[in-house]
């Protein structure tokens, strides 16, 4: 997939555990951990949003559009 | 991983099916053993050699009112002969088979034959005028064709004249079956087990089928409506559909062409699409849409899954 989530990366700056978005955003381990794969075909603006606000950045920190 | 699951899936159904043909096979071979016993014990039931009377001799100039009389008349006796031939299934042989491939033993002569019995293949014979059609009939161990010749000598009037040609396949109008000598004599018991191994196929796709449906509603009363086994067990149902209704035309049709001897113009393929064939083809295009449904509604569900 072209898309690139860099929450990882976005996560590592932060000095964030992935356990500890999880409680702070509300989504499930296994939905972050499919979006941290890049399995995910879709995200919500609400869940965009949500991310943006806890990790303090904007969408472009987290999603990177490579072509293949 | 899924793909294994998927293998692993398919052959349980495999297995079961085989089990369910096992259970199914030891109710026929118990059946069929009761036949072959029946038959073998009933050696003083032979039956009589039957041959028709002389070939009709040439008509000629007839009118058309009499053609019409004549023929209803035929027809009437004709019915009369296929009443009585059905209880012989060869015409002057006696009967020690089942299933499609049978050996008669000549009773006139002592002498053994093993012919494909091609229930779904008859003469080429003109029903709407029985005079202007071709004639079998069996005489002293030869079985004869007339083929008539009609040519017309005036208005509405003809004259018919008959050919006799001696055959060496064997009809039996009664029950329009047609038997046909096989290359070599193969011998009753190897026509038993193919005949047993083809009832035993169609057998075992009816039975695949049918667990399959009934594995997709266990997964349906088990929420795995979506699932890629049970959306794929649906093409599967389709195809044991399709199957089941090709299978006798094949297989028929390949022993036409493999074993039979006589590859006579007169003998035509006879059967025609049932009404419980186009229900299945129905069933199976049935199926197949459903297939296609499942398969997009999988799609959807998997897209909707992997939105965070």
């Amino acid at each position: 997939m072209a898309i690139i989530v860099n929450l990882d990366v976005m996560l590592a700056r932060r000095k964030m555990s992935l356990t500890e978005l999880s409680d702070r955003v509300g989504i499930t381990m296994s939905n972050l951990s499919i979006l941290k794969t890049g399995k995910a075909k879709a995200i919500r603006f609400e869940t965009l949003e949500a991310i943006c606000e806890v990790l303090d950045c904007q969408p472009g920190d987290i999603l990177e559009f490579r072509p293949e | 991983m899924e793909n294994l699951k998927r293998s692993k899936s398919l052959f349980g159904d495999i297995i079961g099916a085989l089990v369910l043909v096992a259970i199914c096979s030891l109710f026929i071979w118990m059946m069929l053993s009761t036949v072959v016993t029946g038959r073998s014990t009933g050696s003083n039931n032979d039956y009589e050699s039957y041959e028709l009377a002389d070939p009709p001799s040439k008509y000629d100039l007839l009118d058309d009112s009499i053609i019409k009389l004549e023929n209803n008349l035929n027809r009437l006796k004709s019915k009369t002969a296929n009443i009585k031939s059905n209880l012989l299934p060869a015409v002057g042989f006696k009967y020690s088979g089942f299933l499609g491939v049978s050996s008669y033993t000549d009773t006139a002569r002592k002498n053994k034959q093993t012919f494909i019995e091609l229930s779904d293949f008859g003469l080429n014979q003109n029903s709407f005028d029985y005079r202007n059609s071709s004639k079998y009939y069996f005489k002293d161990g030869i079985s004869h064709l007339q083929v008539p010749q009609l040519t017309e000598i005036g208005k509405h009037t003809y004259k018919i004249s008959y050919t006799d040609k001696k055959v060496d396949y064997r009809y039996d109008p009664g029950s329009n079956v047609v038997l046909i000598p096989m290359l070599s004599d193969v011998g009753i018991l190897t026509a038993k087990i193919f005949s047993v191994a083809v009832a035993l196929v169609t057998c075992f796709i009816f039975m695949f089928g049918l667990l399959l449906i009934l594995k997709f509603l266990i997964g349906i009363s088990r929420n795995k409506i979506f699932e890629a086994i049970n959306i794929r067990r649906l093409f599967w149902i389709s195809m044991c559909c399709f199957t089941s209704v090709l299978l006798p035309y094949i297989v028929s049709g390949v022993l036409y062409l493999i074993y039979a001897k006589t590859l006579s113009d007169e003998v035509i393929y006879t059967k025609k699409l049932s009404g419980s064939d186009i229900s299945l083809v129905m069933l199976g295009v049935l199926f197949i849409a459903l297939y296609v449904a499942f398969k997009r509604g999988f799609k959807l569900k998997e897209e909707n899954d992997l939105t965070i």
